[in-house]
């Protein structure tokens, strides 16, 4: 450490302590961005990968169910299992909903399972039990405020929560609420009777003529198999078939672009001001500090010496911050109404960015410190 | 270089220092000037503001180049040091700087602003306090080694300045007006640090003054006009 550096810190503790939380805010906020950034992608990507498919079928010419609307025949699955290769067949469902829970007004996303061969085992309850009968039973997320036992009604039908998981939200952050898939459809297609008294009225008939709501039938193959089935299924025509992979990239670059493009810029520009602070703060301290600066060349001082006391002042400013901007984010991202994951790839990317912002915020200050002469002492 | 008593330190040989001026004419602040500084004496330049007293300390102190002439320091011609870099680490092995104002680095203690001088030269923290603290008793500031310098008096401020000044041992110390700021006790009690530096220490002493209260302390006296050394007296010859 330069012998001076620390001394000037340690002299101006205040300076430096406010120039550190100033840029430590900055820098949760481009943590927080990042972690908004991935909290999204994670929640977008979280019923595809936990639900275990290898692949997706779904309405002829879409990329539903998550990027597209998407509505397939109520029968497909049993057409799907007649396929070679096939080991299990699931339908998927999903519809999000504005219901009162404790008299406050909650999105709730409503994702069917296919009971009794899917139970919910992959949701990883943190309380209660998987669903164990064909109708009224649910499983709710953590952040419904639903506990267990509770019972809820959505639809015409009340909803008992017989198990509660954590982190199950859909792309949009809305809590999920699992039922079976009879039970999905009935909440996504209740009516008030006089909108039903109309349609019989029109001649439209029941729910059951109306057109189908599975949005998606979801496989998993023999392991190898998954291309020839795809191959398979996609050549009937009135389906599309998606890998996991596809409903990623789908997702990944086509419906979240913009959002993680919109993200890097402001990361970028949190960063920008990051470095103009510390350049700003680097730079009134030089400035104030001109005459000393001439003293110490006049004393001989080499220019190493003077740069390294302005570049360490910086980078500990940067240090400082960054290790407060840590403190920060797992303090106050856990209060964040949205998912805000923190990767290490993420932080150590802010860590480079802050570097470089220390690096170029510095070199404003070491530049005019360079350009200071010993006699200026004497002027 | 040897420091033996009347070996000399510092020698300039016609040296002129020519600038343009505010309204673009040509200025000589320094005309024809030949001078020698030897170890041990002390050398009072006096003369009214704007003779150039400042300008032949800046030109013996290596922060002015002349436009004509030579300087040589410690029996090295100095247009012989290659650049700014070089010319700092001379300046920083031969002179040593005291000022009206000390000049001192606030946010250091005494002893600290003393060790800078010989940490920027190499010397670990620790033994460079050790040195200052050493250089401070010998100019009877050692207790206020670690008060930082708003807590000084002005004498104790400029005796840190001239221990810092002494820190690597210069050959040449080159003051510039350093009593100026102080009462006329102080200012003799600095003057005499000085003369005792030149004795004991074997260093050219050379002190820009407007001040004759301690015109007896001085070895010989420079009295400059317009640029120019126009006479030489010797209140005190050295012994």
């Amino acid at each position: 450490m330069n012998y001076l550096a620390w001394r000037d810190i340690t002299a101006n503790l205040m300076r430096f302590f406010l120039a550190a939380i100033g840029v430590g805010f900055l820098l949760t906020g481009s943590m927080g961005m990042l972690g908004l950034y991935r909290g999204v992608l994670h929640d977008a990507l979280l019923t595809i990968e936990g639900i275990g498919a290898d692949l997706w079928i779904v309405q002829g010419g879409r990329v539903g169910p998550f990027a597209e609307a998407s509505a397939v025949s109520a029968s497909l699955d049993r057409r799907v299992e007649g396929v070679v290769g096939v080991t299990s067949v699931r339908r998927f469902v999903q519809n999000n909903q504005q219901v009162e829970i404790d008299g406050q007004k909650r999105r709730v996303a409503v994702t069917g399972l296919d009971f009794p061969k899917d139970q919910g085992t992959w949701l990883g309850l943190t309380e209660g039990r998987l669903l164990q009968a064909g109708r009224g039973e649910a499983i709710a997320d953590q952040s419904l405020g639903l506990a267990l036992g509770r019972e809820i009604r959505l639809g015409r039908d009340v909803y008992r929560v017989v198990g509660v998981t954590s982190g199950q939200v859909d792309m949009s952050g809305d809590g999920q609420l699992f039922v079976t898939i009879p039970d999905a459809l009935d909440i996504a297609d209740s009516r008030k009777p006089e909108s039903v008294l109309l349609d019989r009225a029109q001649g439209l008939g029941t729910n059951a003529d109306r057109p189908s709501r599975i949005a998606a039938v979801i496989v998993t193959t023999l392991p190898g198999m998954a291309e020839e089935v795809a191959r398979v299924i996609g050549a009937w025509g009135d389906v599309a078939v998606l890998s996991r992979e596809d409903q990623r990239s789908v997702l990944v670059d086509g419906r979240l672009w913009r959002l993680r493009l919109q993200i890097l810029f402001f990361t970028i520009l949190l960063l920008t001001v990051t470095g103009v602070v510390i350049a700003m703060t680097i730079y009134t301290s030089t400035i104030a500090k001109l005459h000393e600066i001439a003293m110490l060349k006049l004393i001989g001082a080499r220019d190493r010496f003077i740069l390294a006391m302005i570049f360490e002042q910086a980078v500990l400013i940067g240090l400082f911050a960054y290790g407060l901007a840590l403190v920060l984010s797992m303090i106050l991202f856990p209060f964040f109404p949205r998912n805000v994951v923190m990767l290490p790839e993420d932080l150590a990317l802010v860590f480079g960015g802050l570097l470089v912002a220390c690096v170029l915020g510095s070199w404003i200050g070491i530049a005019r410190a360079m350009r200071v002469r010993a006699r200026e002492v004497l002027a | 270089m040897t420091r033996q008593m009347g070996t000399s330190v510092l020698s300039l040989r016609n040296v002129g220092v020519r600038y343009r001026g505010g309204d673009g004419a040509m200025v000589d602040a320094l005309s024809d000037v030949t001078l020698d500084l030897v170890a041990g004496e002390m050398v009072g330049i006096f003369g009214p503001s704007g003779c150039g007293k400042t300008t032949l300390l800046m030109a013996a102190g290596l922060l002015e180049s002349p436009t004509s002439g030579t300087v040589q320091l410690a029996g090295i011609p100095t247009e012989t040091v290659a650049n700014e870099a070089a010319l700092r680490d001379f300046r920083r092995k031969h002179i040593g700087f005291v000022f009206q104002k000390p000049n001192l680095i606030p946010v250091l203690t005494a002893a600290e602003n003393v060790a800078l001088a010989l940490v920027i030269d190499g010397v670990p923290p620790a033994e460079a306090e050790r040195r200052a603290i050493t250089l401070l008793a010998a100019l009877e500031t050692a207790h206020r080694a670690g008060n930082r310098p708003a807590t000084l008096s002005g004498g104790e401020q400029q005796r840190v300045a001239v221990a810092r000044a002494l820190a690597n041992q210069p050959v040449l110390v080159l003051a510039d007006e350093p009593t100026a700021a102080l009462d006329s006790r102080r200012g003799r009690q600095v003057m005499e640090v000085l003369r005792s530096i030149a004795r004991e220490r074997l260093a050219a002493v050379a002190v820009v003054t407007h001040d004759p209260r301690s015109i007896d302390l001085f070895d010989r006296i420079l009295d400059m006009n317009d640029g120019r050394i126009v006479g030489e007296r010797r209140p005190n010859p050295p012994a």
